[in-house]
């Protein structure tokens, strides 16, 4: 790579460092490790960036191999998941819109239990989830960082939404008591 | 926002794939309305919903980080540094009056490149080439290595990898370990290297035949040269009968030549 590819790439990637940091968080929900596979996965793709496409959507790109670098890592037995505690968020608290009988609920106990039934899905519908709904991927770039067929994003979608609809149920019962 | 699909791309996409580009914004808002009645006449009018509330929820509630500052510092200063070397290519290349040829391998590399007409510093180049073959080292990224602290044995693997031993004479010492042997791409052939470790430091040494370049003819033999350059390592260069050796790492220099002298003992002229 040149000199000034590398400076493009570097250029490229800084704007989504935070979105890939945050995504790297929610797949080990270690900080620390977090930062190595974000490191680990970036350093890399600017050693080989023969593995990126020209044309491709850079984001997608970057999303796709911090995933890789994360299952890499788990198969190697670099580290283990040792918690599925949420990772608490840092503060950057989105706006919130009106709406919608949870939206009534205190936003801090939403928030505690959304997030805490967003950990508790396995890794892939977590994954798929948070790369549709806070990344706001379409379902063939889902496909292509996961590595599957539209078909199977689909249904990991649904069905995660499914079940963190289902362990938010509680909130509903109590608003309609 | 994505451009949002004229209606014709919509015809045979299955309805939840229609709905999800509804929740990513990414139809018109007649087609968004379109979508939302079909649903409500498929009879799933419920699901649809909870998938729309969910996807609403994860957006609005999910904890969200920001990258922390010594990963944001390392890539930053990595932009830099790029910038930083690309302006000295320019420089060299108004300087030199044509378009420079030399290739940054990473940021930093000390080098003047040459102007035409005269001839290439042999010891530029060697100690250029020594640095990525210690920095491909340091990666674990040599096409091939062997771990081994004997010597007799780490040139026993490079009769069997490249057909020939380099000459080095390295037995023991106090200072400097064998940790193991490596081949190296210098400028399209394959050269052998040995790493030492000092003090937990890397030191790669690589041996290099003296016909692969007709310019390194012209080293003197048994002079040491070190050459030096901004964050990249120090690599000492000299030669010695039919082999040119180029020592690259952060050991002090007293060590260094210590070494050199251990691997290659002077001859005496002729």
């Amino acid at each position: 790579m040149s000199s000034s590819e590398r400076e493009g790439f570097l250029r490229e990637l800084l704007p989504h460092l935070n979105s890939l940091y945050s995504f790297a968080r929610w797949l080990t929900h270690d900080p620390d490790e977090a930062e190595d596979v974000v490191h680990d996965a970036l350093s890399r793709a600017l050693l080989n960036w023969r593995g990126y496409s020209p044309g491709t959507e850079i984001k997608t790109y970057l999303f796709t191999i911090i995933r890789r670098t994360h299952i890499n890592r788990v198969r190697r037995g670099q580290y283990e998941i040792t918690s599925a505690g949420y990772p608490e968020d840092d503060g950057n608290l989105p706006q919130e819109r009106e709406g919608g009988e949870l939206a009534d609920l205190p936003p801090e106990l939403l928030r505690k239990d959304l997030n805490e039934a967003l950990a508790s899905l396995d890794v892939e519908q977590r994954s798929a989830v948070l790369l549709a709904d806070v990344e706001g991927f379409s379902l063939e770039e889902i496909a292509e960082i996961m590595g599957i067929p539209i078909g199977t994003v689909k249904s990991r979608l649904w069905r995660a939404r499914a079940a963190l609809r289902k362990k938010l149920k509680g909130y509903r019962e109590h608003v309609t008591k | 926002m994505r451009k949002p699909p004229d209606h014709t791309e919509s015809l045979g996409k299955d309805l939840e794939t229609r709905w999800e580009e509804v929740l990513r914004g990414s139809v018109t808002p007649d087609e968004a309305d379109s979508v939302r009645q079909e649903a409500a006449r498929s009879g799933r009018k419920a699901q649809f919903e909870v998938q729309a509330e969910v996807s609403s929820l994860v957006n609005r509630l999910a904890a969200r980080h920001a990258a922390t500052p010594e990963l944001r510092q390392c890539f930053t200063e990595l932009l830099e540094e790029e910038r930083r070397a690309r302006k000295k290519q320019k420089l060299r290349a108004a300087l030199a009056g044509a378009v420079a040829a030399s290739l940054v391998i990473a940021a930093g590399w000390w080098s003047f490149g040459w102007l035409p007409g005269s001839k290439k510093d042999p010891y530029r180049i060697i100690a250029k080439e020594a640095r990525a073959a210690y920095h491909s080292a340091m990666l674990g990224q040599q096409p091939a290595r062997t771990k081994n602290a004997h010597l007799d044995i780490l040139l026993a693997w490079f009769k069997t990898t490249l057909r020939y031993q380099p000459e080095v004479f390295f037995r023991e010492s106090a200072e400097f370990a064998l940790e193991e042997a490596g081949i190296a791409n210098f400028s399209g052939e394959k050269v052998p290297t040995i790493l030492f470790r000092s003090g937990g430091k890397p030191v790669l040494l690589v041996v290099l035949p003296l016909k692969q370049d007709v310019a390194w003819a012209e080293i003197p033999e048994n002079k040491w040269e070190v050459k030096t350059g901004e964050d990249s390592p120090p690599t000492s260069i000299w030669r010695r009968g039919k082999s040119v050796y180029a020592l690259v790492g952060y050991a002090p220099p007293e060590k260094m030549k210590a070494l050199s002298l251990a691997i290659a003992p002077a001859r005496k002229n002729r």
